[in-house]
């Protein structure tokens, strides 16, 4: 809310920038960290992607190679289809979007409920709900794992289904406590205004306060999406069925059985979705994480 | 790609199948009253009647990355097609049979196959879930005519009690690969691998003057593989793990010194082993089929590893004895890996799985035993097409009996598209196989990886002192099982 | 009942009306506020309440040949007792320690430099925040295989050789292992918090630099009464997560050292998953994140505590 166009001074000030020695100063600092950071995040990848263009024998060579002698097409290939990365690829995506929309419904109905509605008890709920951020995942994920094949009350599988990965992350505590940081922050008098106009409490929340939020939903978004690309330990034991394994998952229990080249190749391909995902949208996403994540 | 896509669908149109006769079957023996016969079979000892309709799932089938192997299972799964025309099998493909986590998960939910793969050594770990069937009513020479050929070790792996609970698929020895171009270039000779820990070592330093980056020998040191080739290795030079109950660790010895006094000195004086720690199973055969390391202590299925998933040509490797003071060693370790059936599954369910691994994995010229068309169906080396014929492996026979003479003749008759030649170390000196701790065999190698990577990374390992300290912790986890 | 009503107790009535009035209302407010948070408590309740209780009864129990049997404290006795226990605290503790220093203060720091460059900052930002996107196995691998390969033919290596500085073991010897595990896990994790910390930086009003400056603030002075105390509430909570975070550490040591070199890298999640899926004793591991779920328990209350104190003050 506070966007306000121009930008407030920082730590140092233009003005001291702007002058003779500053500026060289400013420009030394700029382009050292520029090159640094070029070469610490960039170049892991470089050599990643560029692996997957090397023979075997060049790959493990000392001393090393750093542009692929005879660029080769075939580990990429290789990697593409012994790995069924088409089918691992469409999988995580399913899995990812399903998250996405199941938590962009019950996470913001459960913080708007917390942050704006406040029923009885909702400090108790939120304070349970937080708790679950103390609880380390690993080891939750043994009786978890018993849960999903026996689900209390209804008795439904979930193994080696979409829902296996939809339902638990919506049993998200730190998507619902950002949300409900940020609706906290939206003026009371606003929402009175629209309840004085007879406006129920979904309607507010589709109305006003979802539109006043687009900023912590894009961020609420990519944190989900990412979550379920990276995530590895829960899908390696419910998705058990080739067919419906996730990418990571599936690069990963393939590995053993490939050569060093194909599976530099396939780690690339596996990391390449969400880099382009990211760079794609890098602006939203940049500008979501800057322009109000974190008030207060 | 279509074709994959139609056998998923006839798979699917199976298990629907599969669910609906099963629900009739149900129901019909909830409105009949007591009969023991029925769709569901009994348990009498017979032999699969052909008549009857099951159908059964199993894991373990290979997957898509080894088409070689696929198109092999396919083409059995066709002929005892032929054979039970009545028995649907579902095979549950999977590109690595076991998985500890998956396998583990997978008992503690009972989500496992009609039959279901697994290692010798989980045979606790199967018991104590309580899923696998005592099948010892069923199995007899005549449903499976190789029950009384097999070795004595494996008749010991899949019993327990006095009663039968699987059915073998692999039975190996441990011995020491090696690959023999390394071996030239270092002016060793290739039908002469190194029979003495002690010549081991001076191979491995020649082999690692080379230079390059190229090393003579490996060991595992982490993921509790570090303490099972350690357990390996103190067998080769006399010694054991526990003491024969399991109760009592009896590594703090002489000859626990002296395994981990050579491989220090290995890597700290002689440079036979490289600086990278192995820390995994499958981190140790990369660097070997790139060349980049000479030798590693392993079974036989270790070379077909590296010329079906790693690209390395079959007639690289070596195998020989595993290694002892004198001589070859005077025991090795043993492992292998076997089918349970589970319990809930119904008489014929069961009698069908038992009918399916007799013939795929149990019956020499078929199956996997069928080494002519194995030949036949095999792509080219090098490539996951392939299909390894001639390894000294899956070892299931005891000498001399009628089967180890039949799978013999059948090897004999189909030309092996392995070297055999190249085994002949491994062959000519059988080390008989000792099976691994029987008790939290685990827990002692997690101890153990401890003193193996010590060794391994540190220059100041006191090898006295990690062996008091692994005893003591080896004692203290035992005594509290 | 010929009562007359006297007007006192009309108002009585009416009170009490508006009374049962309000509470309706309160009531039905109240359902609806529980209909908005129906679907997210159920997810909670089956996929993390009920499992935590689960794993608390069940670290009493024991699984024996397909029995489950109370078990008292054996499953706790056995686990303090194992050989491993305290190392795998000191493990993680070292690890959680190293991870604070790097992925706690580099992000800061990092943040603090970027905010104070008027060009190339987007660029800045989509590079440090690029490692969170790949699949932490790759990650991991990467690092593992060709960065930090012990021999002399690691990339690192050949880097600290070309500036004539000694080579490393990383991973592959104890001393050095846990470091290294967490320089590739602030590499790959960091930017996230680069991000959040960057959000935070620009919230902070530039009168308060004024402000200072115009009292004679040097720049070290302006980081420590201005930023600090304007990005206390950010930096104390992720510093909170953080440690939640790493104490969780498993999949690097799981991927990169197998629980070595020398045992170095055994965190205490590391040896659950091992008595769980390895060892195949559920119970034991359960007992071992009951105490896990204490430790951090006792953590977190104390960070409320201080975080609230903090507040007061």
């Amino acid at each position: 809310m506070a966007a306000d166009g121009t930008r407030s001074r920082t730590l140092i000030s233009r003005a001291q920038l702007a002058r003779g020695s500053g500026r060289r100063l400013y420009w030394v600092c700029l382009c050292a960290v520029v090159l640094l950071f070029t070469l610490v995040f960039l170049f892991p990848l470089y050599w990643m992607v560029s692996g997957g263009f090397k023979a075997t024998s060049e790959l493990v060579r000392n001393p090393p190679s750093f542009v692929p002698a005879h660029p080769e097409l075939a580990p990429y290939r290789t990697a593409w289809s012994e790995l069924h990365m088409g089918r691992l690829l469409l999988n995580t995506l399913i899995y990812a979007g399903g998250a996405l929309a199941l938590q962009l419904t019950f996470c913001v109905a459960a913080a708007y409920s917390l942050s704006k509605l406040r029923p009885v008890l909702g400090n108790v709920i939120l304070g349970m709900m937080l708790a679950t951020m103390m609880i380390p995942a690993a080891i939750l994920i043994i009786p978890q794992y018993l849960t999903v094949l026996d689900l209390p009350l209804v008795h439904w599988n979930l193994v080696n289904s979409p829902w296996v990965i939809w339902l638990p992350s919506v049993a998200n505590a730190f998507n619902i406590f950002l949300l409900k940081r940020f609706f906290d922050s939206i003026p009371e008098d606003i929402l009175a205004a629209a309840a004085i106009d007879g406006a129920g409490p979904l309607r507010t929340l589709r109305s006003i306060v979802l539109p006043m939020s687009r900023p912590i939903l894009g961020v609420v978004s990519i944190f989900t999406v990412i979550a379920v690309w990276k995530d590895f330990l829960w899908p390696l034991l419910t998705l058990t069925d080739p067919g419906r394994m996730t990418l990571n998952v599936g690069v990963n229990s393939a590995a053993a059985n490939m050569q060093e080249n194909v599976l530099i190749a396939g780690l690339a391909m596996a990391s390449l979705p969400t880099i382009a995902f990211f760079l794609l949208f890098q602006r939203n996403i940049m500008s979501g994480l800057t322009s109000g994540a974190m008030k207060g | 790609m279509s074709a994959r896509h139609k056998r998923k669908k006839v798979a699917a149109l199976a298990c629907a199948a599969a669910v609906a006769f099963g629900a009739g079957a149900c129901s019909s023996s909830g409105g009949g009253s007591g009969g023991g016969t029925g769709a569901d079979g009994v348990a009498d000892g017979k032999p699969l009647d052909p008549n009857a309709t099951v159908t059964i799932s199993i894991d373990c089938a290979p997957a898509s990355d080894q088409p070689g192997l696929q198109a092999q299972y396919n083409d059995d799964l066709a002929t005892f097609k032929v054979k039970y025309p009545h028995v649907t099998v579902n095979p549950l493909p999977k590109t690595k049979c076991e998985d500890p986590a998956t396998f583990t998960a997978m008992l503690k939910g009972h989500t496992e196959t009609n039959a279901f793969y697994a290692y010798f050594t989980d045979q606790n770990q199967v018991l104590n879930s309580g899923d696998a069937a005592d099948i010892s009513a069923y199995v007899n020479p005549q449903t499976v005519p190789g029950i009384k050929d097999l070795l004595p070790t494996v008749t010991k792996e899949i019993s327990n009690g006095g009663k039968l609970y699987a059915l073998p698929r692999l039975y190996y020895t441990t011995g020491l690969i090696y690959n023999r171009d390394l071996f030239k270039r270092a002016g060793l000779d290739p039908d002469k691998p190194p029979t003495t820990w002690a010549d081991l070592a001076a191979d491995a330093a020649k082999i690692s003057a080379l230079g390059g980056g190229i090393t003579g020998y490996e060991d595992y040191s982490g993921g509790n593989t570090g303490g099972w080739h350690f357990g390996d290795e103190i067998d080769s030079v006399g010694g054991a793990l526990t003491t024969p109950d399991g109760t009592k660790a009896a590594f703090n010895n002489a000859q626990g010194r002296q395994v981990l006094q050579n491989l220090y000195d290995m890597r700290w004086r002689t440079g036979g082993i490289g600086a990278t720690p192995v820390t995994q199973w499958a981190d140790a055969f990369p660097p070997l089929a790139s060349g980049k390391v000479g030798m590693i202590i392993g079974a036989p299925d270790v070379i077909s590893h590296l010329t079906n998933s790693l690209g390395a040509t079959p007639q690289q490797w070596g195998l020989g004895p595993m290694p002892g003071l004198s001589g070859p060693a005077p025991a090795t370790q043993d492992g292998g890996d076997l089918f349970y059936v589970k319990k809930s599954d119904t008489p014929n369910q069961i009698k069908a799985a038992i009918a399916w691994i007799n013939y795929e994995y149990m019956t020499p010229g078929q199956g996997q035993f069928n080494y002519a068309r194995n030949v036949g169906l095999s792509g080219d080396p090098g490539t996951n097409k392939f299909i390894a014929v001639g390894l000294p492996e899956p070892q299931l026979w005891a000498p001399n009996t009628a089967m180890a003479q039949a799978d013999a003749a059948a090897l004999k008759a189909a030309n092996a598209n392995m070297p055999v030649a190249n085994y002949a170390p491994y062959l000519e000196n059988p080390v008989p196989g000792v099976g691994e701790p029987p008790i939290a065999a685990q827990q002692i190698y997690a101890v153990l990886d401890n003193a193996m990577s010590a060794v391994m990374t540190n220059k100041n390992a006191n090898i006295p002192q990690l062996l008091g300290d692994a005893e003591s912790k080896v004692n203290q986890i035992l005594a509290n099982q | 009942m010929a009562v007359v009503i006297s007007p006192g107790r009309a108002e009585t009535r009416i009170a009490v009306r508006r009374a049962r009035g309000r509470f309706l209302r309160e009531a039905r407010r109240n359902a609806q506020a529980h209909g908005f948070l129906i679907g997210s408590v159920l997810c909670f309740a089956l996929f993390t309440w009920y499992p935590m209780i689960r794993e608390i009864v069940e670290s009493f129990q024991r699984l024996h040949y397909g029995r489950t049997t109370f078990a008292g404290l054996r499953n706790y006795r056995q686990i303090t007792a194992d050989p491993f226990f305290w190392q795998a605290w000191r493990n993680t503790l070292q690890f959680t320690g190293l991870a604070l220093l790097f992925g706690f203060a580099l992000p800061f720091a990092v943040a603090v430099v970027i905010n104070e460059f008027r060009h190339a900052q987007a660029y800045l930002r989509v590079l440090v925040y690029l490692p969170v996107m790949l699949p932490p196995v790759a990650g991991i691998l990467l690092f593992r295989n060709y960065f930090m390969d012990p021999t002399n033919a690691g990339l690192l290596n050949q880097l600290l050789h070309a500036a004539h500085l000694p080579a490393s073991q990383w991973w592959g010897a104890a001393p050095s292992a846990m470091p290294s595990l967490v320089i590739i896990s602030t590499w790959s994790n960091m930017g996230g918090a680069v991000l959040i910390y960057l959000a935070a930086l620009q919230g902070i009003p530039g009168e308060l630099y004024e402000a200072a400056e115009i009292d004679g603030a040097g720049l070290l002075k302006r980081i420590w009464h201005v930023t600090v105390p304007q990005t206390r509430t950010i930096l104390s909570l992720l510093l909170m997560l953080q440690i939640v975070a790493t104490m969780q550490m498993f999949t690097e040591s799981f991927v990169a050292t197998g629980g070595g070199p020398e045992s170095s890298t055994v965190t205490v999640v590391y040896l659950a998953y091992n008595y769980a899926f390895q060892f195949s004793n559920f119970n034991t591991a359960e007992a071992l994140g009951v105490i896990m779920f204490i430790v951090l328990g006792v953590f977190s209350v104390l960070y409320v505590r201080l975080e609230r104190r903090g507040n007061e003050a």
